[in-house]
C-alpha cells in the first residue's frame, strides 16, 4: 500500500483527483480506464496496476474509494483519505459461468473471490479462459485488458486479475 | 437495549392467506394482493372494517402501490405504511405489524407483501461508488457454494440435495411456483455457475401473502379462534456488521440476528420443530442451518444426508419448499415463511406436514446485509 501522490481529498470525482487521473491516464498508448474511480492506468504499459481505495484516521482501509464515511467508524471529511492500493492479492475461491462471457472477449467468464493485500475482499473477473489452474491460496494480481474502444478509438481497459508470475507472487 | 417483543403484550398470527407463487402473468399486482389478503381474512373469519393498520411490503412495484390496492377492500380509514426492504420487505412488514399490536397501538394489523417483477431501479447504484465488476447474486452465490466445497469437502451432488429436499416439499405446497418433485439427476442438469444449476436457483415470479396479526383484546373482540392463533415471540431484525474479509456477510448476520432472537424468545435451536430459511441458492440452507445451530460449523451436508432437516426429521427446513422451489417474488416471501410456519404449527399442512411441530423459525436476508429472525410456538 502506498501513499497517493496527489493531495489529501483527492477523492474520484473531485478536482485533485481529475488532476491526478489526468496525469496518470496519459499513457503511451493513451488508454481510458473503463472505471476511472477505480484504478489508475499507469503512464507505462509496464507498470503495475493500481487501485484507489480510502482509509480512515482509524487506519481502516477500504474498496472502492469513497468519502461518504467509513464503514467502520463513521469518519468523513479530512478524517478520511484517497489511497493506492495495489492490485494484488488471494484468490479464495472462484466460479465459471457458464452462459456468459467475459466482456471484450469470447472467453466464458469466470469470476473469483480475492482478498487484497492491503484488506478487503472483493469479487472480480479473472482473465482466464477456464478454471484449470485456480486454487484457493493463489497469488493473483491486477491486468489492464482492453475491453473496446472509445469515440476516438483509444483503447478502452478494464482490471481483470490473473495468476500471479513468479516476478509478482510476493505477499 | 429497550425492550423485546415479549415484554410487550403478547401477539399473535390470527390469519394467513396467500396467491400462489407463479411465473410472470398478465393479472395485475392489485389482484394478486387482494386474493392474499381476502383469504387471510376468511381464514381469521374478520371483516376488512376489524383491520387497523396495514404494512405492505414490496420491492419492484415503485412508489406506493398499497393504496391503490387496499382501497378495494373498502376504505376504512386505515393505518396504512409502505414497507420496503428488498428480499426482507415482506419480513419487515410482520416485524411492524407485531409491533403495533405488541405496543397496543392496534388490536388487529395486516402484514402483507406483493409483488411483480417490473422496472424500478437498484438505488445502491446511485450511491456514487462503481464497483470494479458488475457479479450478479447469481455468480456471488456460485462464489459461496465453491466455497464451501472447498472449505468442507462436500461435493456438488451433495449441495445439490437441498433442491431434490425442497422441490419434493413444493410438491405438496398449492402455493409452490415449483410443484414438481425432482431426482437429483434432474436436479445436477443445466449448469449456469459453477457447480449451481437451474434447479438450485429460486426462480422469478410474482404472487402475495399475507398475515393477520391480532392481540388477546382483538381474538376476543372480535371472536377469533384463539385455538388456531399462533403466538409470535421472537421478531429481530439487523444489518451487517464488519467481519474477517474471508467469512460470508449473510451467514454471519445470520449468526447474530438468530443469536438474538433466541435470546430474546427465550428458546434454542435445538427446541425448534420447523423452520423456513432464505434458500435462495442451495448452498444457503446448509449455511443457515449451520448459522442458526440447528448443526455445528461444516456440517450442514451430513445434517442434510441424514434426513435431520427433512419433513419427519429433527426439524423441517423449508417444508414449503423454500424460495428454491416454492419461490422468492421478493415482497412476498418473508410473510409467506410466516405463513407456512404458522400452517405447520397449526397442524393444518396436511401432507407436508411436520408432525408435532410446537417451534418454528422464518428467516429472510435482504441484499446481502439485512436479516429478520422470527420466532412463533404455539399458543400456550
Amino acid at each position: 500500500m502506498r501513499e497517493s501522490s496527489f493531495e489529501h481529498g483527492g477523492v474520484p470525482g473531485t478536482p485533485d483527483c481529475e488532476r491526478f487521473l489526468e496525469r496518470a491516464g496519459k499513457d503511451m498508448s493513451e488508454r481510458v480506464a473503463k472505471r476511472p474511480t477505480l484504478f489508475i492506468v499507469p503512464a507505462a504499459p509496464s507498470r503495475e496496476t493500481v487501485l484507489l481505495g480510502t482509509r480512515c484516521s482509524g487506519g481502516h482501509v477500504s474498496f472502492p474509494p469513497q468519502q461518504m464515511g467509513c464503514e467502520v467508524c463513521g469518519a468523513h471529511g479530512e478524517d478520511i483519505e484517497t489511497i493506492e492500493l495495489a492490485a494484488s492479492g488471494t484468490l479464495t475461491t472462484y466460479a465459471m459461468a457458464h452462459r456468459q462471457q467475459r466482456p471484450g472477449s469470447d472467453s466464458p467468464l469466470v469470476v473469483g473471490s480475492i482478498v487484497l493485500d492491503a484488506g478487503p475482499a472483493v469479487e472480480v473477473v479473472l482473465d482466464v479462459d477456464d478454471t484449470e489452474g485456480l486454487s484457493s491460496g493463489l497469488r493473483v494480481v491486477g491486468h489492464l485488458v482492453p475491453v473496446g474502444e472509445d469515440e476516438s478509438g483509444r483503447p478502452i481497459v478494464d482490471c481483470f486479475f490473473a495468476a500471479a508470475r513468479p516476478s509478482e507472487a510476493r505477499g | 437495549m429497550g425492550k423485546t417483543l415479549l415484554d410487550l403484550r403478547p401477539v399473535y398470527v390470527v390469519g394467513i392467506g396467500l396467491h400462489r407463487y407463479q411465473k410472470v402473468s398478465k393479472a395485475s399486482y392489485a389482484e394478486l394482493g387482494l386474493t392474499a389478503v381476502r383469504e387471510a381474512l376468511g381464514d381469521a373469519a374478520i371483516s376488512w372494517s376489524s383491520v387497523e393498520s396495514a404494512f405492505v411490503g414490496n420491492a419492484l412495484l415503485g412508489m406506493a402501490p398499497g393504496r391503490a390496492m387496499l382501497k378495494h377492500l373498502g376504505a376504512t380509514g386505515i393505518t396504512l405504511s409502505q414497507v420496503e426492504n428488498a428480499s426482507a420487505s415482506g419480513s419487515t412488514a410482520v416485524r411492524h405489524a407485531c409491533l403495533d399490536v405488541a405496543t397496543g397501538i392496534s388490536d388487529v394489523s395486516l402484514a402483507m407483501g406483493v409483488d411483480k417483477p417490473g422496472s424500478v431501479p437498484f438505488s445502491m447504484s446511485w450511491t456514487g461508488s462503481e464497483r470494479l465488476s458488475s457479479i450478479s447474486p447469481l455468480l456471488s452465490f456460485a462464489l459461496l457454494t465453491n466455497d464451501y466445497m472447498n472449505r468442507y469437502s462436500a461435493s456438488p451432488e451433495q449441495i445439490a440435495q437441498v433442491a431434490v429436499k425442497n422441490h419434493g416439499n413444493a410438491a405438496n405446497n398449492p402455493y409452490a411456483q415449483f410443484q414438481k418433485a425432482r431426482t437429483l439427476d434432474e436436479v445436477l442438469e443445466n449448469p449456469v455457475a459453477g457447480s449451481l444449476t437451474r434447479l438450485q436457483c429460486c426462480p422469478f415470479g410474482e404472487g402475495a401473502a399475507a398475515v393477520l396479526i391480532a392481540s388477546d383484546e382483538g381474538i376476543e373482540k372480535l371472536g377469533i379462534d384463539a385455538s388456531r392463533s399462533v403466538q409470535m415471540i421472537g421478531s429481530v431484525s439487523r444489518t451487517e456488521r464488519i467481519y474477517a474479509p474471508q467469512e460470508s456477510v449473510i451467514v454471519e448476520l445470520t449468526r447474530e440476528t438468530a443469536a438474538q432472537a433466541f435470546d430474546e424468545a427465550g428458546v434454542g435451536p435445538a427446541d425448534l420443530d420447523v423452520v423456513e430459511v432464505h434458500d435462495a441458492f442451495s448452498v444457503e440452507e446448509l449455511l443457515y442451518t449451520e448459522a442458526l445451530g440447528l448443526c455445528a460449523e461444516g456440517e450442514g451436508v451430513r445434517y442434510l444426508g441424514e434426513g435431520r432437516s427433512q419433513i419427519g426429521g429433527d426439524c423441517a427446513v423449508s417444508a414449503s419448499g423454500g424460495l428454491i422451489a416454492m419461490g422468492h417474488p421478493f415482497g412476498p416471501t418473508g410473510v409467506g415463511q410466516v405463513a407456512e410456519v404458522t400452517r405447520q404449527l397449526r397442524g393444518e399442512a396436511g401432507a407436508r406436514q411436520h408432525a408435532g411441530a410446537r417451534l418454528g423459525l422464518a428467516h429472510m436476508v435482504g441484499i446481502g446485509q439485512v436479516c429478520l429472525v422470527h420466532i412463533l410456538r404455539v399458543r400456550d
